[in-house]
């Protein structure tokens, strides 16, 4: 018997070692409270997301839009399997499906008047209406949240916009234009913490775009 | 008691495995075994319930009643879901990387090795050592349980075998579907193949989901094992029988308590009742009213006949 206690706690020291090699190194290099990952509306908090995400793919399935999806490891390897928004499959409109059915509560309260999915920002080397005229999302906008200068462009409004995507759904700038320089539209949603670091809704290329 | 149960647990992981395709293919929203349900009703993997309230240091009532609803199941088909809806005894069958059968077998050091002995055979210890502080399947629940604590996330859920089986079909669809080319189509088999070809006694010696489940087992009274005795030859006739020990995948011998598996480590895989040359052993839901009722008058036949 005292051979076997000694070899459980050793046993059970070299699985927790393991273990917590394991989590440590994940949680080093990926761990970070912040992500350029869209999150299904109420998941915005994406420590809790990572606490209570157990990757059972209900959310994802039952989105009658589509517009969730699922991450995958080059998004992280914490962050694998859990939910992501693509806005090039759907829109959201918050209808709490997904809220719904997520069993560990992962997925919070979400009030579209209020709270934030992100913030649609127009990319001036992208969008049609600096070529040749578009209003494609300020007309589609169901929280007229994109408005249009004096020169015809789109303006967002930033107070007003939730990150539905709506606009980057309908936006026909890759569409139509260019098969060229990736799958980005002249709208494009942003996390909350990406806008943050934009401030604001408006940038000249991609590479601002992406800017750290 | 037909003789095909291993047939039928092949089907019965195959059926599971549709039913997580059909509820890809129409949008339901029934989701994996990680936690199955319709709509606000669902049932979640016990141990995930359990690193999601470690690592978020909350627990919300949806998760409170779908943890519920899995140790119920739990309670009531044991560790059923090891032999009969776990995808990895499947993918041993397809991929041929030696059955959990002989792994377990062989770690119980009851027969001769397939396979040439490995440093983690200092793992093996005797069956009626099972489950207990000795058992390396209850290290790994504990490492996991306690760095989920620490770290914030649920560990396991990373490198779960069950988790990477379905997230590998999750992301097959999405590429045929959406030509959603992802690293995951890569990395997730790759950790599956890590695990059960590496660590090839993964079910006896690492799932720390099936520790758990053993753990939550011990209060399972329904669907045992039982041997009707005036059948048995070995305890009616006194012959040297022991196929239903050695069919066992778990270690369980239902007539040597001293040198058996606890029953609570029983997959009600029917392993047992289909090597049995008489048709001794079943499983019932509840044994003991069935033997009075029904058992034990034709024990007494039988002893009649034997006469």
């Amino acid at each position: 018997m005292v051979e076997y206690t000694r070899r459980a706690f050793m046993g059970f020291c070299g699985a927790a070692a393991a273990f917590a090699g394991f989590g440590g190194v994940v949680k080093a290099f990926d761990g970070a409270s912040e992500t350029d990952l869209l999150r299904p509306p109420g998941a915005q908090d994406e420590l809790r997301l990572l606490a209570s995400c157990v990757k059972c793919d209900r959310c994802r399935s039952v989105c009658h839009t589509g517009v969730i999806g699922v991450a995958e490891v080059g998004d992280g390897v914490v962050r694998a399997r859990t939910p992501k928004l693509n806005f090039h499959r759907g829109s959201c409109d918050f209808c709490g499906d997904c809220l719904r059915v997520c069993p560990t509560g992962a997925i919070g309260n979400f009030d579209p008047d209020v709270d934030k999915v992100g913030v649609a920002v127009v990319q001036k080397d992208r969008c049609l209406a600096y070529y040749q005229g578009c209003v494609e999302c300020e007309r589609a906008c169901p929280f007229e949240a994109v408005e249009l200068d004096d020169a015809g462009h789109p303006v967002v409004n930033a107070e007003r916009c939730n990150g539905c995507g709506v606009c980057e759904e309908i936006c026909p700038a890759l569409v139509y234009r260019s098969f060229a320089g990736g799958a980005r539209r002249g709208i494009v949603v942003v996390s909350p913490s990406r806008f943050a670091a934009l401030g604001t809704t408006v940038v000249e290329n991609e590479s601002e775009m992406n800017a750290s | 008691m037909k003789r095909d149960a291993k047939l039928l647990r092949t089907l019965s992981a195959l059926a599971v495995v549709a039913l997580v395709c059909l509820g890809l293919a129409f949008h339901a929203g029934t989701g994996t075994p990680s936690a199955w349900g319709i709509y606000d009703i669902a049932a979640i993997c016990p141990i995930g319930a359990v690193e999601v309230a470690l690592a978020a240091k909350t627990v919300v009532p949806p998760m409170l009643i779908a943890f519920a609803i899995g140790v119920v199941l739990v309670l009531v088909f044991g560790r059923a879901f090891c032999a009969w809806g776990c995808p990895v005894p499947l993918l041993r069958r397809i991929f041929g990387s030696g059955s959990s059968r002989e792994a377990a077998k062989d770690g119980a050091g009851k027969r001769k090795r397939l396979f040439r002995s490995s440093k983690l055979d200092a793992l093996d210890i005797p069956n009626s050592k099972r489950g207990g502080a000795g058992d390396s399947r209850n290290w790994v629940l504990g490492g996991a349980l306690l760095s989920t604590a620490v770290f914030g996330f649920p560990v396991f859920c990373l490198i779960c075998p069950v988790g990477l089986t379905f997230a590998t079909i999750v992301a097959l669809w999405r590429l045929f579907q959406f030509n959603e080319v992802a690293l995951s189509l890569v990395v997730f088999p790759a950790v599956l193949v890590l695990e059960l070809a590496v660590l090839r006694k993964w079910c006896s010696q690492f799932c720390p989901l099936g520790a758990l489940l053993s753990l939550l087992s011990r209060l399972n009274r329904t669907f045992r094992p039982t041997t009707d005795e005036g059948a048995c030859l070995r305890s009616s006739k006194g012959e040297p029988c022991h196929r239903c020990a050695e069919a066992c995948p778990e270690g369980i011998d239902l007539h040597d308590p001293t040198a058996s598996a606890p029953l609570n480590e029983c997959t009600k895989c029917h392993a047992c009742a289909d090597a049995c040359p008489m048709h001794a052993i079943t499983f019932s839901f509840l044994p003991k009213s069935t033997k009075e009722k029904g058992a034990s008058p034709e024990a007494k036949e039988k002893d009649r006949m034997l006469q």
